[in-house]
């Protein structure tokens, strides 16, 4: 009876369902749209800047205080690394050095930060990276500037830039390297004062064998705990630590903690809106047929065998939001993603394709938020219906 | 007349009062009634448009609480029992028929008839056989899937006492139940339930203000003001 019941009124019905998809496919589009945007941001994380996972000296991430800045670095890195590539997963490990210092062209001086990689190993850095003119660095004495830089310096791709920094045992070296390319990363920290050069020259300038960190590639980002673990033991956590890149990411940890607020308050006020919009159908359903209330009344039905009904018929209600929700939200995200519209990402300092990427979770959670709103608003309703006394019930003209 | 020891007495209204407040004017529309009302009667409380009838059938129902006096219903005194106890004496002994019919529309006539057994922990083929049986026994086997709206004033009334007779209560009340048809199918509908009460037993208290109908009745009673002019004893 309670599924024939919510058909007696087909507009409203309708106008309840309009409201319970809309709901369901915009929770979709919200979760999946973070989906996409926290899958970009770890993917250029993790490729541009942290790899699966960073080891360094135990006090190298503290900035506690060290008698030389060496004794944060590591020293014997080839070894390391020679051990750390033959467990099980890890598909590279690759030196980083960073270090400040000027740049000169014959017109201008600035200060930047030098990321200094092994290209040959750490391609993905450079393929993950916008380059908009020239290309990748793969030899000595190339570098890749950044936007800002660029725009800073002047410079284009194939001019000559003068690198001034101070050596690792105090001295003052130059070195002059042709810019092979001018990138961006896609995040504005990066973007505004960064270049990346061969580690081999970077050990020149600093005149030092010395690396910052070791970067490790996995094959599967699934097995940055077991290999974490490994790598623990393998190197012993007296001298050495062991980062994940979530651990590391902390703009991506701040990103993804604003989305899942932001997601809440959204689906929460969403709730409240179905809540109200949906009662008020509900109240008149109830009151048009107070008439049929007394007639169940008499013929013996309890109190909560009137609230089960109403309840019933919301909850079917929702159910049916849910059936006709799921196969308009694929074809929604289907023509959204299919738009190509572009957007800018948080920490980004490019554009990208707005994407929706449905999980099981955001189906699941917009299911709840449906059921939840279709059952909520029925309550007060339901229970004002079943307290009405059975004359005044029988009585009424509806 | 008296009631005899042989007669089996089901309904028993001692001093019953029914106010109704309407701001702070107080209404008495039933006014110190006592009555008794034995098994298998098909009693009739006559009156005009106002007079207390549906009042007293409420009462009589446990659809409404009195002021003051008491009502025993099959032994059962109903100013005693609960929300809940009340519903369960409605659903195991009472049947009743409206003026409006009160069919749920949407279910079927048929469905219509089974809802009071679904109630009672029956099985399925048990309750849709005897909700055949009983719609048949009303005269609709033709039209018993069809709904309510699909259906003349009539068959819905036939309806209606088929779903009043369908669990075999001890007492069918019926408001008006002729006063939505025609004279002609009026006429029917009281030999239908005249027929029944006969053939089952069953205790039928209807009220109506048609002189026509009230002849079909064994005992009339009369009410005017709320007050109970004749029981249908005294002579």
């Amino acid at each position: 009876m309670a599924f024939r019941n919510i058909f007696r009124h087909k507009w409203r019905l309708i106008l309840n369902l309009i409201l319970l998809v809309g709901a369901f496919i915009s929770i979709v589009g919200l979760k999946g749209f973070k989906n996409h945007v926290l899958d970009t941001i770890q993917e250029l994380v993790i490729d541009s800047q942290y790899g699966h996972l960073q080891i360094a000296k135990k006090n190298f991430w503290e900035n506690s205080a060290v008698e030389q800045v060496t004794d944060k670095m590591i020293g014997n890195s080839e070894e390391l690394m020679a051990r750390i590539a033959k467990i099980e997963g890890v598909q590279y490990v690759s030196p980083r050095l960073s270090f400040y210092g000027l740049v000169n062209t014959q017109e201008t001086s600035i200060s930047a930060r030098f990321v200094a990689i092994n290209p040959e190993i750490e391609r993905s850095v450079q393929k993950s990276i916008l380059i908009f003119d020239g290309k990748e660095f793969k030899n000595s004495k190339e570098t890749l500037v950044s936007t800002g830089m660029k725009s800073k310096l002047k410079v284009r791709s194939h001019d000559e830039i003068t690198i001034v920094s101070p050596t690792l045992i105090g001295g003052i070296n130059a070195m002059d390297l042709k810019v092979s390319g001018i990138f961006s990363s896609g995040f504005a920290e990066i973007d505004s004062g960064t270049a990346y050069l061969n580690i081999k020259d970077a050990h020149k300038i600093l005149d030092s064998e010395f690396v910052d960190l070791l970067v490790v590639r996995l094959d599967y980002e699934k097995d940055i705990p077991s290999v974490k673990e490994k790598i623990s033991s393998l190197l012993g956590l007296n001298d050495f630590q062991v980062k994940s890149w979530v651990e590391l990411a902390e703009l991506y940890n701040q990103v993804k903690t604003f989305y899942i607020f932001q997601n809440i308050f959204i689906e929460v006020i969403i709730l409240l809106l179905l809540i109200l919009s949906v009662a008020n159908t509900v109240t008149m359903n109830v009151f048009e047929r107070l008439s049929e209330i007394g007639t169940l009344r008499a013929l013996g039905d309890y109190e909560s065998d009137i609230r089960s009904l109403f309840i019933t018929e919301s909850f079917l209600m929702g159910i049916l939001s849910i059936v006709i929700a799921v196969p308009l939200s694929f074809i929604a995200i289907h023509i959204i993603s299919g738009i190509h519209f572009q957007v800018m990402l948080p920490l980004a300092s490019q554009a990208m394709d707005i994407k929706i990427i449905p999980s099981w979770d955001s189906y699941l959670e917009a299911s709840l938020v449906c059921l939840l709103s279709a059952v909520a608003s029925s309550l007060w309703p339901a229970h004002k219906g079943s307290k009405i006394s059975v004359v005044t019930a029988l009585a009424a003209k509806i | 007349m008296r009631y005899n020891e042989h007669m089996e007495l089901i309904l028993e209204l001692k001093e019953v009062c029914k106010n109704y407040g309407v701001g702070e004017t107080v209404i008495c529309a039933v006014k110190n009634i006592s009555l008794e009302i034995t098994k298998g009667e098909f009693t009739a409380i006559a009156g005009t448009s106002g007079s207390g009838k549906t009042t007293l059938l409420n009462l009589i129902g446990g659809l409404d609480q009195p002021t003051s006096g008491s009502i025993k219903l099959n032994g059962k005194s109903l100013e005693l029992l609960t929300s809940r106890e009340l519903a369960d004496l409605r659903r195991k002994n009472l049947g009743f028929i409206f003026q409006t019919f009160n069919l749920l529309p949407v279910l079927s006539g048929l469905e219509n008839v089974e809802y009071p057994l679904l109630r009672l922990g029956l099985k399925s083929e048990e309750i849709k056989r005897r909700a055949k049986e009983a719609i048949c026994r009303v005269g609709l086997s033709a039209v018993m899937n069809h709904r309510p709206n699909q259906m003349s004033g009539g068959q819905r009334q036939r309806v209606a006492i088929a779903r009043a007779m369908i669990h075999q209560p001890k007492i069918i009340l019926a408001d008006e139940p002729t006063a939505n048809l025609d004279k002609k199918t009026a006429a029917d509908i009281i030999g239908l339930m005249c027929t029944l009460n006969k053939e089952s037993g069953v205790t039928f208290i209807f009220s109506t203000h048609d002189p026509m109908i009230m002849d079909s009745a064994s005992r009339i009673i009369k009410v005017s003001d709320g007050q109970l002019i004749s029981s249908g004893l005294d002579g």
